[in-house]
């Protein structure tokens, strides 16, 4: 029977709790301020309490809403401390959005409405999809010493007589082709002459 | 006073009609001589150088050569005589009929050597008569007006040689009537 007794009051206490609400002057809904800007696939964090002078309440259901599409983002429920997260990602729409936690009590008249908050979701800038431009300037020089390096020690097995193979025809392309422009003296241009007389 | 001084007033009027004559024959134009012709000009950097010029060429030249044969014994048929102020006129003013064959050559030089030569004879065929002479004698003036040169020029290509070869048909370029006046002599 105690435990009877017992369970009522907590089920009156309950209501007590609960049943005070009802006056809501003194239900207070808290949205903790979130980062103005963010880049769209960013998470936004939400937080706040909910509370009746000053006890938070718990099990509550709230709505995090955008007021100017009027959409629900998202729904979380509080913990004992009255206090609610949500974790929404951006997502890119061009203007802002203004934030606000709601908190609708199932058939009641009234609601509770947090302060509202402008986050502006940023585009995400268009990335480099070839990774190679990306390297780093000293990067590419560290390659191309590495190379020339390399190149130096191949040098030092290349048999001398192969490289005189290569050098005698380029030079001797090089001496044609200075030849060929040369400036020549130039032909001698032809003339006409008209000539006339009588047979 | 010498009517030779009327030789350059005809020398131009005829050049016009001989131009006139042998620019009106397209088939000149077609000539391999005549195109071989304008490519030497070509060659020699005379861009310039098209069938009208070429036209005006042989024209010129042609009467370079038969101006003073042709006009020469009409104007023999007038005798001028002047002393002290007092003129004696003579003259026959019936036409004068003459056939000459003057020649153009074209000739490609380098280095002032020639080397390939374009000959084109001609023939033409005049009959020149001077009409309407007067002379006028007003106190101490004296005018001789020489009236006008009427007649006719007919003119045909009568040989080609060229390089490649020779030509001998006679391809006729037509004759023209004509009629233009001589200037008057005061003294």
């Amino acid at each position: 029977m105690k435990s009877f007794h017992f369970i009522f009051l907590i089920i009156l206490t309950s209501m007590a709790t609960i049943s005070t609400p009802f006056a809501f002057s003194q239900l207070v809904l808290v949205l903790n301020p979130v980062q103005s800007s963010v880049e769209e696939g960013q998470e936004v964090t939400f937080s706040g309490r909910i509370s009746i002078e000053g006890q938070g309440l718990s099990n509550l259901s709230i709505d995090i809403k955008d007021a100017i599409s009027g959409q629900i983002i998202g729904t979380t429920s509080t913990d004992t401390a009255g206090q609610f997260f949500l974790t929404w990602v951006g997502v890119y729409r061009g203007e802002p959005y203004l934030f606000y936690a709601e908190f609708v009590l199932a058939g009641a008249p009234a609601s509770a409405r947090s302060e509202m908050y402008e986050v502006l979701v940023t585009q995400k800038p268009i990335e480099e999809s070839d990774t190679s431009e990306t390297r780093t300037e000293s990067g590419v020089e560290d390659e191309l010493a590495d190379s020339n390096s390399e190149l130096a020690g191949n040098l030092d097995y290349i048999n001398p007589d192969f490289l005189l193979l290569i050098i005698i025809p380029i030079a001797a392309a090089i001496v044609y082709a200075v030849y060929r422009s040369r400036p020549r003296s130039s032909a001698p241009r032809p003339s006409v002459e008209i000539r006339g007389g009588l047979d | 006073m010498s009517l030779t001084e009327l030789i350059p007033v005809i020398k131009k009027e005829l050049f016009q009609v001989l131009e006139q004559t042998i620019t009106s024959k397209q088939d000149v134009a077609k000539l391999e001589a005549v195109s071989t012709t304008l490519y030497w000009y070509k060659e020699a950097a005379e861009q310039n150088m098209d069938f009208s010029n070429l036209s005006n060429k042989i024209a010129n030249t042609i009467i370079d050569n038969v101006v003073e044969p042709m006009v020469k014994p009409l104007l023999e048929n007038i005798q001028l005589k002047i002393e002290d102020g007092h003129a004696e006129v003579r003259f026959n003013t019936s036409p004068f009929k003459s056939e000459l064959r003057p020649y153009v050559e074209f000739v490609k030089k380098i280095n002032n050597a020639d080397v390939a030569k374009i000959k084109i004879k001609f023939q033409i065929n005049s009959d020149l008569q001077i009409k309407d002479i007067q002379v006028k004698h007003i106190e101490e003036n004296t005018t001789i007006n020489f009236g006008n040169l009427v007649g006719s020029i007919g003119l045909s290509i009568i040989s080609i040689n060229t390089p490649l070869g020779n030509y001998e048909d006679s391809i006729s370029l037509g004759s023209k009537s004509f009629s233009f006046p001589l200037p008057e002599i005061s003294f």
